[in-house]
């Protein structure tokens, strides 16, 4: 089953080169920010050649894995099925970026089903569509949020210290956290992470590259309402830059940074971290406009490359020593199950019948609180301030949970006047409008961000009737929030409510906590196990069914975490380039 | 070759805004108003249309404005809020074309049933009945939604003209900004990084 690859003799001589060091990659990515195409120096490989790597997704996962391995010395391939922007190709148009999919799927050309359970039939779901996520070198991390947390030790062995759960797959992870640390370390520093450390953070082995981003309104009063209730908010961790770092300019405190690219550079997305930095070693070529459909296999059951199309339309093929998918928990999803040999309807890998399975979307509250003066939270980064005292579960609430709570304004211009005002509130007329004066930027919203159990009938599978623009089956979604995670977020919105009453608001309303349909954390549909039989991949991200095929993003994750999965998707990825390279070099691919 | 299914890059949904979840779109009971005369003439400024005919643009026109009227802020017929959904329902929203062509001329046959000439020309009371009376159908839903759209979206879209939707909620728009943001982190003293 190990063949070695040919091309490791000559890999080995250059993997030593340490990449987390200044190199002359480094000092390019602010000048390339403003590129309007491709890299014309970018390395090209061809068709029938056979590379070492071709990654499927150039996000948050696909842009650390292209940019390790290049390093390493492999000749990599990444195939992105979204166009190639630069930071000044992103507007802070609210209408581009939320209403008309100017960086995500269109649900005209890429519809997605949804339906609550197994027995339902799926509905096309157009807006929102069920699962939110970025079409485009770069992926998610170009128009996330950019909370930053790190996962706690506790999220890495839950399922011992709690127990069972029943109709779950609550499971531990096969690794934990002290061995994924070294790899956080690396995100912050590689990927650009602002912040301090927090009082309730396990040990990290190196400060963060850069200080806390400046404190919003927001943040002054979750922290005013967190010492009234003896709670303790501490600034939050963002990939957004407050400071210079690697060449890539600080915040300008725009505002738009939620759903939005950053034009500035300043948000540290795969795009203007990763990439150009893979790209620059000369091994890499990231080819954008390129829509993966099936993973080949021989009769060995090895990968042997990844079928796509075009911009045009016409089927390529490009050959390869192994293959990584790293294409978010949906979209993986779909490829594997694509990618089955003649009458296998089950896909590839799949031996474990778990591919698509333990969908989780973390659940997601929001409170509201009017204040006396002015916050404008439209301005600046989302997040300034976080609490983390309700992370762990606590069986004395009687259910299993925990999360995080964050002060912000999720809602801009467009969203607000549509439906941010409260439940009472006229909708039209001199009283709606003399309250969207009053409300907007004296609002703030407290937002928790909580645990989803992996339910086995939470799933990303293929829609049986809907298709795309390509033919290819859509995505079809089957969720239900677990009953214990609907109390969890009925609880942050409780707590949610105390802290706005703690800060002085003089108002405060919130909506009815119900099960989610829309998600834009895509984790657990490939999780990571030792048990073949309920595990998709090992503990290195490899496929336990196909030796040459590794699967690294959201769909890695066992549990879901409090939310804020980017941080530990991309420490898994620098893990997994690692471990990929070692067992190259070894002959054991 | 793979032939994928062309389409629009921009374009939104062809359902209308009843599929819209989320509770975006609930719809809840009014607050009564007068409409300003004055606004609505410099609203129409002599700019052609390109997909509403001159009576849709009129009665598209004072309903925005019974949204958005103007008082003592800029209201929908300062903002251009009547272009906005002329060049949307010629482009992303084409979709809600049928919808709002038929909701609009249900608008002026109601005004006309009470002996005016169309809605636009209603006198301010019976516009506010009519409003009422349609208040819950699909076409309200989706006449508001596009004029909110029009109120607040970038001004490329051809509304929120000047910013004049922003303004109106109190946003100042630059394309960068420096701390302090606001009131409480300006009495922290806090502005600077921490």
């Amino acid at each position: 089953m190990m063949r070695p690859l040919p091309t490791i003799g000559a890999a080995t001589a250059t993997a030593t080169a340490a990449p987390s060091t200044a190199s002359p990659a480094l000092t390019s990515a602010a000048t390339r920010a403003t590129r309007s195409a491709a890299p014309a120096a970018m390395r090209s490989y061809r068709q029938d050649e056979t590379v070492d790597f071709v990654i499927v997704g150039s996000g948050a996962a696909g842009g650390v894995l292209a940019k390790e391995l290049a390093t390493a010395g492999f000749d990599v391939v990444v195939l992105e099925q979204g166009p190639w922007r630069q930071s000044g190709d992103f507007t802070h148009d609210e209408l581009g970026n939320w209403f008309l999919f100017d960086l995500m799927p269109n649900p005209t050309e890429f519809p997605q089903t949804f339906r609550a359970s197994e027995s339902g039939q799926a509905q096309v779901q157009a807006f929102p569509p069920p699962l939110i996520y970025a079409r485009g070198v770069g992926g998610s991390s170009v128009h996330f949020t950019a909370n930053f947390w790190r996962f706690h030790p506790i999220d890495f062995n839950e399922r011992s210290r709690w127990g069972a759960i029943e109709g779950t797959g609550f499971a531990d992870w096969p690794i934990t956290y002290d061995e994924l640390e070294p790899y956080y370390t690396k995100v912050d520093w590689e990927i650009g992470v602002s912040g301090a450390p927090l009082a309730r953070d396990a040990h990290r082995s190196r400060p963060y590259p850069v200080p806390p981003l400046p404190v919003k309104s927001s943040g002054v009063l979750l922290e005013r309402g967190a010492a009234k209730l003896g709670l303790t908010a501490e600034p939050a961790p963002m990939a957004i830059l407050s400071q210079p770092h690697e060449g890539r300019a600080a915040c300008m405190h725009c505002g738009y940074c939620m759903m939005y690219g950053c034009e500035f550079g300043a948000k540290s997305s795969t795009l203007v971290t990763m990439i150009p930095r893979a790209v620059d070693t000369g091994r890499c070529e990231v080819r954008p406009n390129s829509t993966a459909h099936r993973v080949e296999t021989d009769d060995a059951g090895r990968a042997t490359g990844v079928v796509y199309w075009d911009a045009d339309g016409t089927e390529q093929r490009q050959r390869a020593r192994a293959v990584v998918l790293a294409a978010n928990g949906a979209e993986t999803t779909r490829l594997l199950m694509m990618s089955g040999r003649a009458g296998s309807a089950d896909g590839l890998a799949n031996s474990s019948g778990m591919v698509g399975r333990h969908l989780m979307f973390n659940g997601q509250t929001s409170a509201f609180g009017l204040f006396e003066h002015p916050l404008n939270e439209y301005k600046s980064v989302q997040v300034t301030r976080i609490i983390h005292d309700f992370y762990d579960a606590d069986p004395a609430r009687g259910f299993y949970g925990g999360g995080g709570i964050d002060a912000r304004m999720s809602q801009g211009a467009l969203l607000f006047a549509l439906g941010g005002l409260p439940p009472d509130a006229p909708q039209w007329g001199p009283e709606y409008k003399r309250m969207l004066r009053d409300y907007y930027t004296h609002t703030v919203e407290i937002a928790g961000h909580t645990t989803s159990l992996p339910v086995p009938t939470n799933s990303v599978s293929l829609d049986p009737d809907a298709k795309d623009r390509w033919g290819r089956p859509a995505l079809r979604i089957t969720y239900r929030d677990h009953n214990d995670d609907l109390e969890m977020m009925r609880f942050m919105q409780d707590r949610s409510k105390e802290l706005l009453e703690a800060a002085g608001a003089t108002r405060v309303w919130a909506p009815p906590i119900a099960p989610q349909t829309i998600g834009a954390h895509l984790l657990g549909t490939a999780r990571m196990g030792n048990d073949p039989r309920t595990s998709v991949v090992d503990r290195d991200h490899r496929a336990h069914d196909v030796p040459n095929l590794f699967i690294c993003d959201g769909s890695s994750f066992v549990t879901s975490g409090r939310g804020q999965p980017t941080m530990t998707i991309q420490a898994l990825a620098f893990r997994a380039g690692e471990r990929l390279a070692e067992a190259a070099r070894a002959g054991k691919i | 070759m793979h032939e994928p299914k062309r389409s629009t890059r921009r374009e939104f949904l062809s359902t209308g805004a009843s599929t819209i979840g989320g509770g975006w779109l609930a719809l809840r009971l009014p607050w009564l108003a007068a409409l300003s005369a004055c606004a609505r003439d410099a609203a129409l400024n002599g700019e052609p249309f390109t997909t509403l005919s001159a009576a849709e643009a009129a009665a598209m026109r004072a309903f925005a404005a019974q949204v958005f009227p103007t008082d003592e802020t800029p209201g929908a017929d300062e903002a251009g809020v009547v272009y906005f959904v002329d060049r949307g329902l010629g482009s992303y929203f084409a979709g809600m074309r049928p919808l709002m062509g038929d909701g609009l001329r249900d608008l002026d046959d109601r005004a006309r049933a009470a002996g005016t000439t169309s809605f636009d020309e209603a006198p301010p009371e019976r516009q506010l009945e009519i409003m009422r009376e349609v208040e819950t159908t699909p076409f309200f839903g989706t006449a508001r939604l596009l004029a909110v759209l029009g109120m607040f979206s970038d001004p490329l879209h051809g509304g929120n003209r000047a910013g004049a939707g922003w303004t109106l909620l109190g946003m100042e728009h630059e394309a960068s900004y420096q701390p302090p943001f606001g009131y409480y982190d300006a009495e922290a003293g806090q502005g600077g990084a921490a």
